[in-house]
C-alpha cells in the first residue's frame, strides 16, 4: 500500500513530458543551433553570418522561441486534454537538485578526462561521445523510459553521433552532422510521443468540471 | 488511528496526487485517477468539508477551470496518514 501511495506522489513529475513537448523542443533547439553553426561555417568570409554576435543573437532567438512555444503549446494542447499542474518546489527538493547537478558535473568531468586521456583517438570524438552520453542521460530522466521503444532511441542517441563522427564524410559533415543528429533524434522521439498522446487523449468538451 | 477521510481509496489517490503539486485542475485529477466526474466531485466536496482541499473556480480564457490545492491541514493529515501506514506495515512485517 505504501508503494501505491509513493507511485501516486511521483506521478506529477512524470506528467511534465506526457505530451512529448519537452523532447520535441529540445530537438528544435539542438537542430536549430546546429544548423546555425553549420551555416556560419559555410557562409562566405566577410559575411555578417561569420560574426560571433550574429550567431549569439540568432541562438538566443531560437531559445526564446522554444520557451515561448512551450508555454503556448501547453495551453493549447496539454491543458485542454489532460489538465494543468503547477509543480511544487520545496527547499529540500531544490537542494537535492543542486546536489545532484554538482555530482553529475563532477562525474561528467571525470568521464571526459578518462575518455580524452585513455580511450578515444581525437578530442573532437571525445566531445561528441561525451555530449551524446549527456543527452542520453537527459533523455532518460525526461522520459522516465516509460515505453520499450525509448530504449531504441536512447541507444541511437548515445551511439549514432560518435559513429557518424568516425565516418569518412569530409571535415564539414563529420564536424556538424553528429550534433544535428542529436537534435533530430530528440525531435523524432518528441514527435512520436506527441502523436501517441494526441491519439490517446481527445480534447474534452468545454465546462467538463 | 487512520484518518477515515483520507483512507477511502479514491480520496487517497486525490490527496497523494495533490501532495506533490502546488496546484492542479479538475481535468488533471480526472485523467490521473480515472474516476468519473460525479465521483471525483463528490470526493473533492468531502475533502473540502474536512478542510484538506481548497477549491477555486476560475476561468482560463473563456473556459471554466477548477483549481485544487491541498491546505496546510491537508498536507499535515496526509503526512500523518503515510507515517501511520508505514508504522502499521513495519509492525506487521
Amino acid at each position: 500500500m505504501a508503494d501505491q501511495i509513493d507511485d501516486y506522489v511521483k506521478r506529477p513529475m512524470r506528467y511534465q513530458n506526457i505530451d512529448g513537448l519537452d523532447e520535441l523542443l529540445i530537438g528544435v533547439l539542438l537542430t536549430g543551433v546546429g544548423l546555425l553553426q553549420l551555416f556560419r561555417e559555410i557562409a562566405p568570409s566577410g559575411s555578417i553570418w561569420k560574426h560571433n554576435a550574429t550567431f549569439e543573437v540568432c541562438a538566443a532567438a531560437v531559445f526564446f522561441i522554444v520557451v515561448y512555444d512551450r508555454k503556448a503549446l501547453k495551453k493549447r494542447v496539454t491543458y485542454l486534454r489532460t489538465g494543468y499542474v503547477k509543480c511544487r518546489h520545496t527547499r529540500k527538493g531544490v537542494w537535492r537538485i543542486v546536489a545532484g547537478a554538482l555530482m553529475a558535473i563532477a562525474v561528467a568531468f571525470a568521464t571526459f578526462f578518462v575518455l580524452y586521456r585513455f580511450a578515444l583517438p581525437s578530442s573532437k570524438l571525445v566531445v561528441i561521445a561525451w555530449t551524446s552520453a549527456l543527452w542520453g542521460l537527459i533523455y532518460a530522466m525526461l522520459t522516465w523510459m516509460d515505453a520499450a521503444w525509448r530504449w531504441v532511441v536512447l541507444v541511437a542517441l548515445i551511439v549514432a553521433p560518435p559513429v557518424v563522427a568516425m565516418l569518412p564524410l569530409g571535415h564539414l559533415w563529420s564536424d556538424y552532422l553528429p550534433y544535428l543528429l542529436q537534435g533530430l533524434i530528440f525531435f523524432v522521439s518528441g514527435a512520436v510521443t506527441l502523436t501517441l498522446y494526441l491519439r490517446r487523449n481527445p480534447v474534452l468538451e468545454q465546462g467538463v468540471e | 488511528m487512520l484518518d477515515r477521510v483520507i483512507h477511502e481509496p479514491g480520496r487517497l489517490m486525490i490527496v497523494a496526487l495533490l501532495s506533490a503539486v502546488e496546484e492542479a485542475d479538475f481535468l488533471y485529477l480526472l485523467h490521473e485517477t480515472a474516476l468519473n466526474k460525479g465521483t471525483l466531485s463528490s470526493h473533492l466536496a468531502r475533502l473540502e468539508e474536512a478542510g484538506y482541499v481548497e477549491i477555486t473556480k476560475t476561468y482560463r480564457g473563456k473556459v471554466p477551470q477548477t483549481l485544487l490545492k491541498l491546505t496546510r491541514a491537508g498536507r499535515k493529515a496526509f503526512d500523518q496518514y503515510r507515517k501511520t501506514v508505514k508504522e502499521a506495515l513495519s509492525a506487521g512485517a
